[in-house]
Order: C-alpha cells, then sequence, then structure tokens
C-alpha cells in the first residue's frame, strides 16, 4: 500500500484519471457505478498508476499496476513483504506450538485402584470407573473413564475398555448373554472381547490390571484407536 | 427555525460524509440497480444473514453465563435452560436460529442451483457460499459439544475416532481433537474457542466476500430460455438490461425484510413453544447410558456412516465427506456457461432432485435409527408368548436373556437391528432356525458355543410359534377353529 504513491510520483507514469471527484472511490479506473466497493480497492492496490483505463465501462486489464514492472518495484514490493513474512513466521511458530504441542507429547499414565479384591464377585464382569489422575484440575467428571472388570479366577482380573473398536461408542455387558454389545451401530463382542458380529474391526481393547495391596488397580491408557 | 436545524442536519451529515465516506462505500448497497423481477425467490440468501445474525446475538448473551471449563460447563449450561430468567428462551432461539440458518442455506443453494445463478461471472459467488456452508457446518458440530453433556462427549469421542481413519495423521489428528490421548479437562477449549472465536470470524469474512461479490456481479436475474449465459457478452447485456429495467435495490429490499421478519418470529415462537435438545446427563465418560447423535441437520450423515458396508467404510467415512466437498466446489467450474433455464437444464434438475431425495432417504432412515440395538425392550407378555410354562415359555425366556431382543423385535417390541421375527415361523423351519442361530451372520454372533441344547431346542420350539395365527392354546383349543397352515 505505502508504495502506491511513492512508486506512482517516482516513476512518473502517466495517471489515466486523477482523482477528479471527492466522492469518486471508483473513478480512478473508470468502471461500473455497481461495483464502485470493489473498484475502490482495485484502484488503490495497483489500478491506478497503470496505463490507460480505455473508456469508460470497458474492461480494464487486471493487475496492471506498478507491482513487478522493473527491479525498483520488484525491491520496494520486497521491501514490504519480506518484513511482513517475518512478522508472520514469528506469530505463528509460538502460536501453533501452544496449540499442539500439547497433543504430541502425550500423557502420563498411572496405576488407580478401582476398589478392593473382596469386592469383585468371582466370574461377574462389573463396571468400574477411574479418574486420571494426570487431568487438570478444572476438569471436573470429564476425567473419569469407565472399564469393564471382571473377576477371573483367585488372583485373577481381566479389564476390558468401554470404547467400541469401531468408533469408540461405550459397549454394554449383558451377563446373560456372556455379550458386549455397543448401542451405536450394534457391533458385538464375546465374553472374551473378540467380536463375534457387527462392524468392529478388532477385539475390545483391554486395561493392565494388578493387584497390589489387597486393591485390584488398572493403569489409565490413550483411548484406543482404530 | 425549521430551516436553520434542517441545513444543520443536512451540514453534519455532509461533515460526516466528508470525514468518512461512509456513504460513498454504503450507498451503492442501496442503491445498487437490481433485476426487477428479483421478488420472493430472491429472499433466502437475507433470511440467512439474518439467521447468523439471531446467532451472534444469542450467542453473544449465552455467554454471558457459560463458563468454559470442563468441570463446570455441564452446570453453567443446566443453569442457562432451568434457571436463568428467559434463559430457556434465549437457548432455545440460539438451537432454533442454527436450525433456521442451516434450512435456510439448504433452500438459498438450491435455488441458486435450480436457477443456474452460480453460472459466470458468479462462479466464486457459489464457492463462497459452499465455504460458508463449511462453516455453518462447522458451527452446528461445535456448538452441541458445547452442551457439555454426556452426546457431547460421545460424539466427540466418535468424531476423533473418525479422524484417527485419516492414513499417516489419523492418530496425530484424533489427539488433536481430544486435547491429549483421551477426553479430559482441556478438551472442551477447543470447541469452545471454534465456535466462539474461529468459526464466527471465518464465517463473517466469508459473509463479507460474498456480499462483495454480490455487488461486484449484480443480483442475477431470473433465468431466461432466451438469455443463455455467453460469457464474452453476458456483462454487457446484463448492465444494459439491467440499465433498461433495474430497480435499485432499496426498492426491492422489503421482501427480505418481510421474509427476514417471519424467520425471526419463527425462531422467536418456536424457542416458546418447543423445547431445544435436553441437556443430557453430565459430561461423564464414565456413564455409558449413551448413544451419541448430533441434531437433526447432521442426523442424514450420521446414517450415511451407520449404513456404510464394514469393509468400505473407511473410505465412505473419509471419501463421502472429500467426495461431497470437492462436487459442490467443483459445480460453478462443470457448467459455468450456457441455459440457466431450469427448462433448458433435465440433468442439473435430476441432479438436484436425486440430492434431494438421498438426503431425505438417509434422514428417514437416521430417524428410524433401526442400526442400534434396543437396549431397554419391554418383557414379552404371556399372551405375545402364548404360553406360561413349558418349553415356549422358556424358549421366550431365553430370546430375552440371550440378547435376541436387543435386536430382533416382536410384535414391535425389541431392536430392528436385525430381522423382525414376529412372524419367523411362516418363514424358517426348525433346521434353518438351528443353523442361523449356531452360525450366525455378519451382524449376528453364533450361539452355537453359549445354548445348551436344550436351551437351543427350546429356544426354537418359541420362535416355530411365531405365526400369523398362534396355534391355539391347549384349554382354549375348543373355542378357537383349528388353525391350519399350509
Amino acid at each position: 500500500m505505502s508504495n502506491d504513491s511513492s512508486s506512482c510520483g517516482g516513476h512518473g507514469h502517466s495517471h489515466g484519471h486523477e482523482h477528479t471527484h471527492p466522492h469518486s472511490e471508483g473513478g480512478c479506473c473508470g468502471g461500473h457505478g455497481h461495483e464502485h466497493g470493489h473498484d475502490h480497492d482495485h484502484a488503490h492496490e495497483g489500478g491506478c498508476c497503470g496505463h490507460d483505463h480505455g473508456g469508460h465501462g470497458q474492461t480494464k486489464p487486471l493487475f496492471d499496476g506498478p507491482i513487478f514492472k522493473n527491479d525498483f518495484e520488484r525491491r520496494e514490493f520486497l521491501k514490504t513483504a519480506i518484513p511482513g513474512a517475518i512478522a508472520g513466521a514469528a506469530l505463528t511458530i509460538p502460536i501453533a506450538g501452544y496449540m499442539v504441542l500439547p497433543s504430541i507429547e502425550g500423557n502420563k499414565h498411572s496405576w488407580v485402584s478401582v476398589g478392593p479384591v473382596e469386592k469383585f464377585v468371582l466370574g461377574e464382569t462389573v463396571l468400574v470407573e477411574l479418574t486420571n489422575p494426570d487431568d487438570f484440575s478444572w476438569a471436573g467428571v470429564t476425567s473419569k473413564v469407565a472399564a469393564w472388570v471382571r473377576y477371573v479366577a483367585e488372583g485373577e482380573f481381566i479389564a476390558f475398555s468401554v470404547n467400541c473398536s469401531h468408533l469408540g461408542c461405550p459397549v454394554r455387558w449383558l451377563p446373560n448373554a456372556k455379550l458386549f454389545m455397543c448401542p451405536c451401530h450394534g457391533g458385538v463382542y464375546s465374553n472374551d472381547g473378540h467380536v463375534v458380529a457387527g462392524p468392529p474391526p478388532k477385539s475390545l481393547n483391554r486395561y493392565e490390571v494388578r493387584i497390589e495391596g489387597g486393591q485390584v488397580q488398572l493403569k489409565t491408557q490413550a483411548i484406543f484407536l482404530a | 427555525m425549521l430551516k436553520k436545524t434542517q441545513k444543520a442536519v443536512i451540514g453534519t451529515l455532509e461533515w460526516l460524509e466528508d470525514r468518512t465516506g461512509l456513504w460513498a462505500m454504503f450507498g451503492p448497497v442501496l442503491t445498487h440497480l437490481a433485476p426487477r423481477d428479483a421478488k420472493w425467490w430472491y429472499v433466502y440468501g437475507s433470511a440467512t444473514l439474518m439467521a447468523f445474525m439471531i446467532q451472534v446475538a444469542t450467542g453473544v448473551a449465552l455467554m454471558f453465563s457459560y463458563i468454559p471449563s470442563g468441570g463446570q460447563a455441564y452446570d453453567s449450561l443446566k443453569y442457562i435452560a432451568d434457571v436463568a430468567p428467559w434463559g430457556h428462551l434465549i437457548r432455545g432461539m440460539h438451537y432454533f436460529g442454527a436450525s433456521a440458518m442451516i434450512l435456510l442455506i439448504g433452500i438459498h443453494m438450491g435455488q441458486v442451483f435450480f436457477h443456474g445463478s452460480y453460472k459466470f461471472p458468479r462462479e466464486m459467488n457459489w464457492v463462497t457460499g459452499i465455504a460458508l456452508l463449511a462453516f455453518t457446518i462447522g458451527l452446528g458440530f461445535t456448538g452441541q459439544t458445547l452442551r457439555w453433556d454426556s452426546n457431547a462427549v460421545w460424539s466427540i469421542v466418535v468424531a476423533a475416532e473418525q479422524a484417527a481413519r485419516v492414513p499417516f495423521i489419523g492418530h496425530w489428528l484424533a489427539h488433536f481433537i481430544l486435547a491429549g490421548d483421551n477426553i479430559n479437562g482441556a478438551t472442551l477449549g477447543r470447541f469452545f474457542t471454534l465456535h466462539v472465536f474461529v468459526l464466527p470470524a471465518l464465517a463473517i469474512a466469508g459473509i463479507g466476500l460474498h456480499m462483495v461479490l454480490v455487488m461486484r456481479h449484480g443480483i442475477a436475474e431470473m433465468p431466461d430460455e432466451a438469455h443463455p449465459v455467453i460469457p464474452e457478452t453476458y456483462r454487457e447485456e446484463y448492465h444494459a438490461r439491467l440499465e433498461k429495467t433495474g430497480v435499485p435495490f432499496w426498492l426491492m429490499a422489503w421482501r427480505d425484510s418481510v421474509f427476514s421478519l417471519v424467520v425471526v418470529l419463527a425462531v422467536v415462537f418456536a424457542a416458546i413453544y418447543f423445547n431445544p435438545p435436553p441437556v443430557e446427563l453430565p459430561p461423564d465418560p464414565s456413564i455409558i447410558e449413551t448413544d451419541p447423535i448430533p441434531d437433526f441437520y447432521l442426523r442424514w450423515y450420521l446414517a450415511v456412516l451407520a449404513l456404510a458396508q464394514s469393509d468400505m467404510e473407511d473410505y465412505i467415512i473419509l471419501g463421502a465427506p472429500a467426495l461431497i466437498g470437492i462436487l459442490l466446489f467443483a459445480i460453478p467450474f462443470l457448467s459455468s456457461s450456457g441455459h440457466r433455464a431450469p427448462s433448458k437444464r433435465p440433468w442439473a434438475i435430476v441432479s438436484l432432485l436425486t440430492a434431494m431425495l438421498v438426503v431425505g432417504a438417509f434422514w428417514i432412515e437416521a430417524e428410524k435409527g433401526n442400526w442400534t440395538p434396543n437396549f431397554h425392550p419391554k418383557p414379552l407378555t404371556p399372551e405375545l408368548i402364548g404360553a406360561t410354562e413349558g418349553p415356549i415359555w422358556h424358549g421366550a425366556q431365553l430370546f430375552q436373556e440371550k440378547g435376541c431382543i436387543n435386536c430382533h423385535s416382536l410384535a414391535n417390541n425389541g431392536g430392528h437391528r436385525g430381522p423382525d421375527l414376529t412372524y419367523v415361523g411362516d418363514r424358517l423351519h426348525k433346521d434353518n432356525l438351528t443353523i442361523r442361530i449356531n452360525m450366525g451372520g455378519v451382524n449376528m454372533p453364533a450361539y452355537a458355543g453359549s445354548l445348551t441344547g436344550d436351551d437351543l431346542r427350546d429356544l426354537i420350539s418359541f420362535l416355530e410359534t411365531r405365526k400369523k395365527k398362534q396355534p391355539a392354546l391347549e384349554g382354549e383349543a375348543a373355542k378357537e377353529e383349528p388353525a391350519k397352515k399350509s
């Protein structure tokens, strides 16, 4: 913008039309009355100092401005553009980094107790909830997740992720049928989490389980992604 | 005195205009010539703008109370919906305003396509319009997530899982959406920022550009078989016709004004007399009683995904939006000249109708939602079972316990994921039933391992009695005519 007048003046291009009218926002390049708004911008960005514009209402050459006609103008353009580009980069890098880095760094995962061993009944599969201790203090209930935990045998537990391997919806356990069923698209998993029907591509994901000081503990983990 | 005042007012206005140039800048919007036949067909664009303004105004109002924090958003929204004076009204207006905006965009697009108004030189009017459609859908989806209830968090999980299907960067993309490797305290911030800052800014810029283009190319005339678009001469002829018969825009704008009023009143009345989607259970991912469903205007697309066959699913999840997007952007470049009149563009009309039918059909399927199992079927009644003890009764209990009823319905009770079994006894014999139950199918688990021989026998006896005319029960047999089945 700033080199508009300087290059015009400095180079002595002939002005097709001077600003002859106080309100002639389109006057510079002629053009149609209906197109005033646009012509205004166009004129100031490069049309003003170009060659003759032909008669009123004729199609005028686009981009016939001063930019890139000779080395002087190229230099003038770069004088404006390069600092702008550097400023843009100086702003973009920290902002993009701030937004993207947390999702690259990954989360910390740790063992979380879901209850004493006595609470679980041998052979039964129950829903437990665990709260991610790594989450923000303002996360509230959002930091909770659920898991299906089964007391398989003395000292042995299995924990399934509730997330269907299809699109992540929470599967439900049908105790009599001994099946996990997904409410979204009817994916069905067997007792041991294998797909037996519907769209899921993979078995139910499992959590690591351990027994520590009489407590059943699950290790938090990333949500399963297909 | 009056003259003096008048002079002072005019003087002030002239001074203002001299120093600001506002009239020079915006006056042409009012005074530019519009085709005289631009009547009721042309009100949908301005009505869409009005809907957007409703959204901005009600959105700002909602922000007075909304707290974009993972732990508090739900409570603040509950407060807006249930407690805040007129909060229910404003939330309703924001919801119905969004619905109106999406519907009006659909109508506006349909009208522009129907009349071929996207053709030369207005290709970029269409392209910026498609970008605005994308921003609006983005606003719709992110807006639903700001309800920050169980439906919202599970919708985000599903969105992240879909993004994870993108080759190479999928998992990173999913983690970016979730703001981590699972739903957490930072997740809401992303959707909030998109909904309240990024997308509205893009929409406002897009609307500005869209309007500049309307001014630049002028409002399209009603299509006329006698005036096909010939790019070499179109502009000249358009302006020539306009000079002769055009009318200043502000003399035609009353229709826009009236229709926009209708839209505003409809939104206000809808907010008063109907409820926006409820704020569901808290955003606690350990609550699994959920079936994440988008609001109605995105539901047809849910059906596309749900009905996709599993082995082509990845291609549909990723390919369908890409293909629809590319096709929409490409429309003005596929046919940028020639006839605009619908009567001369039969294939365009066929395409429009096909698109409407396809979306409509998916919409109907989405309303039925037959792909979801029914987790809360009513218990089968003895009347329906036709027995209160014995193998048939036992079979009926197995039908419910083993999960059959979650996907198969009997007399409209149960799920619709699998075939309706109300009259399965008429269709299948014992052997077929045995094979199907034991072997399962693509969408049905095999039960060979989980049913004992006796259980299977009873279940089949129960299913065999599912016929159009129930075989008469013992004791009551004498009253009924013996049912003969062919």
